[in-house]
């Protein structure tokens, strides 16, 4: 931590008194989306507010602790929960939002997706009019290809090569990364580049201001136009607001709070919504996963984290067919370890004794391509915070059950001496097949399969029809002369690959655009 | 929930159990006041008298209840039809597991070894 901040970052929960502030722009959110738009806007010579819940928190206040990163950088622990808890979820909360704690796994939108949103909600992108801004934002994050692996990506590669399936090289957002493994609770060394580090800053250079532990309650409307947003400052814990009010009026709004945050605001805000559309259609990448035990050690804490991922069933039944899914290796530290296993007593102190020989995959379901995967819905708690239901149906347990087996039979063929699944009613399976029987014959129920989701997208449908999307095709609101939305919750379906550089990508050109636009006005 | 998992001497036992006690504590006061009173509401169940024997099946106090009617009872909310059981059990187990294994204390009978040594710079 520097030992004063510079002097246009203000916490909030240290308030005293109630504050007005006015913008050219306020941007709701300092995440992957909200820190380009930040960096574009504030380098367009447009003053900029950032308004963030989380506090700042830089590469000397990261330890490598889960005790104090999950409760700082993250919604609720780092274990927020559907309406029903079946699904737990990670989603950041700090300056950087999600970037500050990602894994740095950076993808491209398959052309796949693309074409999906072409056909079905008449995006106008393809790779060829992206290029160029995956060009930008590639070189501004130093994105590349990481072909450093740690045990447990080997064994994710040996096992598919074994097998002859697909698999790549995940490229990453580092520089001079030391591959410790800990970027799940902030890069202690700096070399991941979140928008934190990046954008932020850049930001911050061209005047922009930076509101922190501060969460926007209300946007208030006149007209047909945001007039001000009525933000509380929270406590230094983070969670409930101090009493203190700020009060930020900006000529624009920009919506950057996330996949659940952004339809909650608009929600809480009573925003026009015809159509009723707002929070609909979220979706989470559910994602399950599976464990092998190795005969030598895995150490499955330490290592970049991902570094190589398998894309042999991502469109297994093609894209509007059965649910696919992207494998992947996860870091395990222990407390992310003792969640995921859901076991309890005896059983689970074995389990997490295994810990230094226990190789994780997960799958990542492709949600939302389906008329059966329509994905969850936000809505709010009587206090207005949201609250996610993710209705589970069969359709998505069919995929979870194939996937188990694919991921086990990578396991195998990488040398596992056994593999279990991260349900309660796995044991363990000595051989492949002894594990594909289980897995047939394995109730898939919520509480049963530990299903998790890191990628929250959706809720705010950006798309070319009015009645089925939430914003126009530049990201404006339909019936707010003065919000855009930039970040992950403009997705019309999930990605079919982790969101951070299309987010960055769609971000960097969002903005671009509103750039010129609000300069001209 | 823990069994086999803590030190074994009775002082070392105890030391955990308060830790554990701490960091779940500490972790729910980092939660929002919705998630907050759901946990409350939770553990009142478990230790009001009559939802407690009529969720849990456990007569006892937990004063006095044995280990494997304990066990019992977690056993029965894992795997119950009601999802209500479920929810409290996956709510209990990621609260206690999450704060033993987050604790350094935790990590030497897992063979952790921790996070590694960053030389200064
Ligand atoms: C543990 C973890 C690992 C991940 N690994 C990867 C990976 O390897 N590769 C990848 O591509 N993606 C990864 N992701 C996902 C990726 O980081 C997110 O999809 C991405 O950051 C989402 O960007 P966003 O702009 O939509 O929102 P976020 O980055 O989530 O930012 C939203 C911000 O808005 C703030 N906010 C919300 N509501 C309010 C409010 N009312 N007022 C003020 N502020 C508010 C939040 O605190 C947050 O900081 C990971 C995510 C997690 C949690
Ligand atoms: S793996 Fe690299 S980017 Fe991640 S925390 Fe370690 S040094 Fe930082």
């Amino acid at each position: 931590m520097p030992d004063s901040l510079p002097r246009n970052i203000v916490d909030c929960s240290q308030l005293q008194q109630d504050l007005f502030i006015e913008a050219d722009v306020a941007i709701v959110g300092t995440g992957a989306g909200g820190g380009v738009a930040a960096r574009t806007l504030s380098q367009a010579g447009l003053r900029v507010v950032m308004i963030e819940e989380g506090p700042f928190k830089t590469t000397g206040d990261f330890r490598m602790q889960e005790s104090d990163a999950y409760p700082t950088l993250y919604h609720d622990v780092a274990n927020r929960k559907t309406d029903d808890k079946a699904i737990t979820i990670l989603q950041g909360r700090a300056v950087g939002g999600g970037t500050t704690v990602n894994w740095t796994s950076c993808f491209r939108i398959p052309e796949q997706t693309l074409a999906h949103w072409q056909q079905h909600y008449g995006w106008t992108h393809n790779s060829e009019t992206l290029a160029p801004w995956y060009r930008r934002v590639e070189s501004l994050f130093n994105i590349q290809p990481w072909p450093v692996h740690n045990a447990s990506n080997s064994a994710l590669v040996r096992g598919a090569d074994k097998l002859g399936w697909q698999n790549d090289v995940i490229a990453r957002n580092v520089r001079r990364c030391r591959n410790l493994g800990y970027c799940g609770m902030g890069c202690p060394v700096g070399a991941k580049q979140s928008t934190l580090l990046t954008c932020i800053p850049d930001a911050m250079k061209h005047d922009a201001t930076l509101l922190t532990r501060l969460r926007a309650q209300q946007l208030i409307m006149r007209g047909d136009g945001i007039e001000e947003i009525e933000c509380h400052a929270l406590t230094a814990i983070g969670v409930d607001p101090t009493g203190v009010k700020v009060r930020v009026r900006a000529r624009h709004v920009v919506l950057a709070a996330g996949g659940i945050g952004s339809p909650a605001l608009m929600l809480r805000s009573r925003l026009p919504d015809p159509y009723g559309l707002v929070g609909k259609r979220t979706f989470l990448h559910i994602t399950v996963g599976t464990f092998a035990h190795m005969r030598d050690r895995v150490d499955p804490y330490y290592g970049a984290p991902q570094t190589a991922t398998s894309n042999q069933f991502l469109w297994r039944d093609g894209v509007t067919g059965e649910m696919g899914y992207k494998i992947e290796a996860v870091p395990l530290q222990p407390g992310l370890a003792a969640t995921a296993l859901g076991a309890f007593g005896i059983r689970h102190a074995e389990l997490m004794e295994g810990l230094p020989y226990l190789q994780p995959l997960i799958a990542i379901m492709r949600d939302g391509f389906h008329d059966e995967s329509a994905g969850g819905s936000v809505s709010l708690n009587s206090d207005g915070s949201p609250l996610l239901s993710y209705p589970l149906n069969n359709y998505l347990w069919r995929g979870i059950r194939h996937a188990y087996a694919s991921l086990m039979q990578i396991q195998f063929a990488a040398g596992a001496q056994r593999v279990g699944a991260a349900h309660s009613d796995s044991a363990w399976y000595d051989n492949w097949l002894q594990a594909q029987a289980a897995v047939e014959q394995m109730p898939m129920k919520p509480h049963h399969a530990r299903l998790f989701s890191a990628h929250v997208m959706g809720g705010c449908v950006m798309g070319a029809d009015r009645t089925r999307s939430v914003v126009d095709l530049d990201g404006n609101h339909r019936h707010v002369s003065n919000l855009t939305v930039i970040d992950g919750s403009i997705f019309p379906t999930s990605i079919g690959a982790n969101p951070s550089l299309p987010i960055y990508t769609l971000a960097a050109w969002q903005s671009e655009k509103l750039a010129t636009s609000l300069r001209q006005a | 929930m823990l069994a086999g998992a803590l030190p074994q001497p009775e002082r070392e036992q105890n030391a955990a159990i308060e830790q554990i006690i701490t960091g779940f504590d500490f972790t729910v006061a980092h939660f929002p006041p919705t998630v907050r009173n759901e946990i409350r509401q939770l553990l009142d169940l478990l230790v009001f008298p009559p939802t407690r024997v009529l969720l849990t099946g456990m007569f006892a106090s937990w004063e006095k209840a044995d280990a494997s009617a304990v066990r019992a009872f977690i056993s029965r909310w894992e795997t119950s039809r009601f999802s209500l059981l479920r929810s409290g059990y996956s709510a209990l187990h990621d609260l206690i597991c999450g704060a033993w294994y987050v604790s350094p204390e935790s990590w030497a009978r897992i063979g952790y070894p921790g996070p590694p040594q960053l030389e200064s710079r």
